[in-house]
């Protein structure tokens, strides 16, 4: 086994530090906005990437339960930084339309597409039911626990929302923590996420100094292209609501969700739900109520006031996917249903 | 005998349209016409199929199943009555989960006590129902919230596009998956197969025909009875294109044959939500009076508690008359509230 970055690794690194740096220098040198923002957003899948690998390869290194807790942290943080950035450039709408959007494009698309692409190629797929429906009925608590303060402001219009959504904040982020603690103590979990899919072969100081640097470069990159969306929405006529909910996602996600996939199609399908279910929830427990947290250091103020259409889309996307995940079997044609639920929302969403 | 029967049925409401009879009467003899037809267009695709083999037989009852609730939406958006059209495409699908399947489910369990079926394919069906009842309600919703949407039309397009391509995937994925497929084994087959045929074009154009008597009588009875349009739209009318699949469920729940009862029942309403609806989009358009599907928010709060009724009762992997009595009762809550609206 080769100690350090093996041939593949090395070429991306290499390819994230260029596209990176002609973020940079394009925007440095004011070209065109749609080209800064395409340039980054290709800076910023593939740095997403390397946070993801070190991440891994610094967990394995450290062990499982460091590396539960490290994944856990840090297995959304590209996304969580874009939203920072978003909202500390004011991009609100943008900020709030990214968590739903995460968290549809997890449980929707790429769970739709590893079950979709997993049968095709394994036909009837097994998965363990109990860590599926635990992870379904968190996934609807979730959704509920955001859901509230929409509904007192939005429907009730409930005089101090903002205090409820700290409150909640606060209460979902003590539930992320209880849930990691169970989740490390029960067995069947634990070895689930314990899973090492490649073993670690990087050198753990390695791996913490790529870790940090690609993290850093995520910020800088976020930066770039969080200043580029007010450009994108009035000359491309994408509206922000699109923006946030299907394009900054995928930025923030598309690696991890390739992981999914690909270990969809080797028949993993316990590892492979946690990758997307597991990520949703790390969205919607830990990244949603942290940033209204983080928020407060921002001069604008994130709360957890979500569109009406936002919530009620989350609803039926955990719906539908509690249905299908609950019976511990799934096939291409379940796939294919979560990935046309997706399908019907992201274009509602365009001709909103 | 029974064919003769029918036919003069139809001939009879055809011969009271063309001799300037209008209103409740004519509904009434083209409504029995209609469910006479149905009937009469499962024979002969059965037959037909049977002379085929049992895949042709499956794709027959696939795409034709519904053909009489297909054929009377079409003409109710042809007539510009848009509202009973996407009423009708709701009730047809509460109708077969609610009323069918409860029905099947009482008789049947009644006689046997509890009946077991494939839950994988119970379930495979289930969650493709739901799919159909959040397909449906999302461009209702968008709608809800932003009612100056100016897309509503590129959006019912698209989903009934979406929807399509899943019904297309279920029809494909249960061909091609064991342990799936419901055998009836094939009754004993009374025509050659150039009769099967003829006799299926027969009544395909006999069910055109006096469908659109049928659809040109629904304004005059809703002001002559004083019945509430959504109740005609919502109950009647897919009553009429439903009857005959009434009895063949109710028959095969009492011969203790629960999963092919159930596979009409939910094979039914996967196909009116998601092929029926999106084959109607795509002919309004050809006929120039596009149909939205943008429906009434209670009538889809209607479908979606049939929806989860009929799938909780799916998901157990058995049945019982009570859970029969449960889905029966929650039709007749849904029917007297549209009757009193």
């Amino acid at each position: 086994m080769t100690r350090g970055l093996n041939r593949f690794e090395t070429i991306s690194v290499a390819l994230a530090v260029i596209i990176a740096a002609a973020a940079g220098a394009l925007a440095l040198a004011s070209a065109a906005n749609t080209v800064v923002f395409i340039v980054s957003a290709g800076a910023l899948v593939a740095l997403a990437w390397i946070v993801g690998v070190a991440t891994e390869q610094l967990g394995a290194s450290a062990g499982p339960k460091v590396g539960g807790v490290l994944n856990a942290t840090f297995g959304n943080a590209a996304e969580l930084i874009i939203t920072i950035f978003a909202i500390r450039a004011g991009q609100l709408e943008v900020a709030t339309a990214s968590i739903t959007g995460s968290i549809l494009g997890n449980t929707l698309l790429v769970l739709g597409a590893s079950f979709f692409i997993g049968g095709l190629r394994n036909g009837l797929q097994s998965f363990n039911q109990r860590v599926a429906g635990m992870n379904a009925s968190m996934l609807a608590l979730a959704v509920i626990g955001l859901g509230i303060p929409t509904l007192f402001g939005h429907v009730a219009n409930h005089p101090d929302v903002q205090a409820v959504s700290d409150v909640t904040a606060g209460i979902l982020l003590t539930l992320y923590v209880l849930m990691l603690v169970f989740y490390f103590r029960t067995p069947e979990v634990a070895h689930v996420s314990g899973h090492e899919p490649t073993g670690p072969h990087w050198p753990g100081r390695l791996a913490m100094l790529l870790l940090l640097l690609s993290t850093g470069a995520v910020a800088v990159m976020s930066d770039v292209f969080v200043g580029t969306l007010d450009a994108v929405i009035s000359d491309v006529g994408i509206s922000a609501v699109f923006l946030g909910l299907i394009i900054v996602p995928l930025v923030g996600n598309i690696a991890e969700n390739i992981v999914g996939i690909k270990i969809a199609y080797q028949n993993d399908m316990d590892f492979s739900m946690l990758v997307s279910l597991g990520s949703s929830l790390q969205i919607a427990l830990g990244v949603a109520p942290a940033l209204v947290f983080i928020s407060l250091l921002t001069p604008h103020h994130f709360d957890l006031l979500f569109p009406v259409i936002q919530v009620v889309s989350l609803a039926a996307a955990v719906f539908i996917t509690a249905l299908i995940a609950s019976d511990g079997e799934s096939n291409w044609l379940e796939g294919a249903q979560l990935m046309a639920v997706y399908g019907i929302i992201a274009t509602a969403v365009w001709y909103l | 005998m029974a064919f003769t029967a029918i036919f003069g049925v139809a001939a009879l409401a055809l011969g009271m349209q063309v001799a300037g009879v209008e209103g409740q009467l004519v509904f009434v003899v083209a409504g029995v016409g209609v469910a006479g037809l149905a009937w009469a267009l499962g024979e002969a695709t059965e037959q037909a199929g049977g002379t085929a083999g049992p895949r042709v037989s499956a794709l027959l009852n696939a795409s034709f199943g519904n053909l009489p609730e297909l054929v009377i939406l079409v003409l109710a958006i042809n007539a510009g009555l848009a509202d009973i059209a996407r009423a009708s495409i709701i009730g047809s699908v509460i109708g077969n989960v609610l009323l069918i399947l409860g029905l099947a489910l009482i008789l049947g369990g009644w006689r046997h006590g509890i009946q077991r079926f494939n839950e994988r394919m119970a379930g495979t069906n289930a969650s493709m129902l739901i799919l159909g009842v959040v397909g449906l309600g999302l461009p209702t919703l968008f709608h809800a919230v932003d009612p100056d949407m100016q897309a509503e039309l590129s959006l019912s397009r698209f989903t009934a596009a979406a929807l399509l391509l899943c019904y297309v995937a279920y029809v494909y994925f249960s061909f091609t998956t064991p342990g799936l497929q419901y055998h009836d084994e094939p009754g004993e087959l009374a025509w050659t197969r150039t009769q099967a045929v003829a006799m299926l074009v027969a009544t395909a154009l006999a069910t055109g025909v006096v469908s659109e008597v049928l659809v040109h009588s629904i304004e005059p009875t809703i002001k002559a009875w004083g019945v509430p349009r959504e109740f005609i739209g919502l109950i009647v009318v897919p009553f009429v294109g439903n009857v005959a699949e009434h009895f063949s469920a109710v028959r095969l729940a009492i011969n203790n044959r629960m999963d092919f009862a159930m596979g009409i029942a939910f094979g039914s309403g996967i196909q009116i939500s998601l092929l029926a609806s999106a084959v109607a989009v795509f002919a309004s358009m050809l006929i120039g009076k596009e149909l939205s599907l943008v429906f009434d928010p209670l009538q889809l709060a209607a479908l979606g508690a049939a929806a989860i009724g009929a799938t909780t009762v799916a998901r157990s992997g058995e049945t019982n008359w009570l859970e029969g009595l449960q889905l029966l009762v929650t039709y007749f809550i849904v029917a007297v509230a549209f009757w009193l609206l």
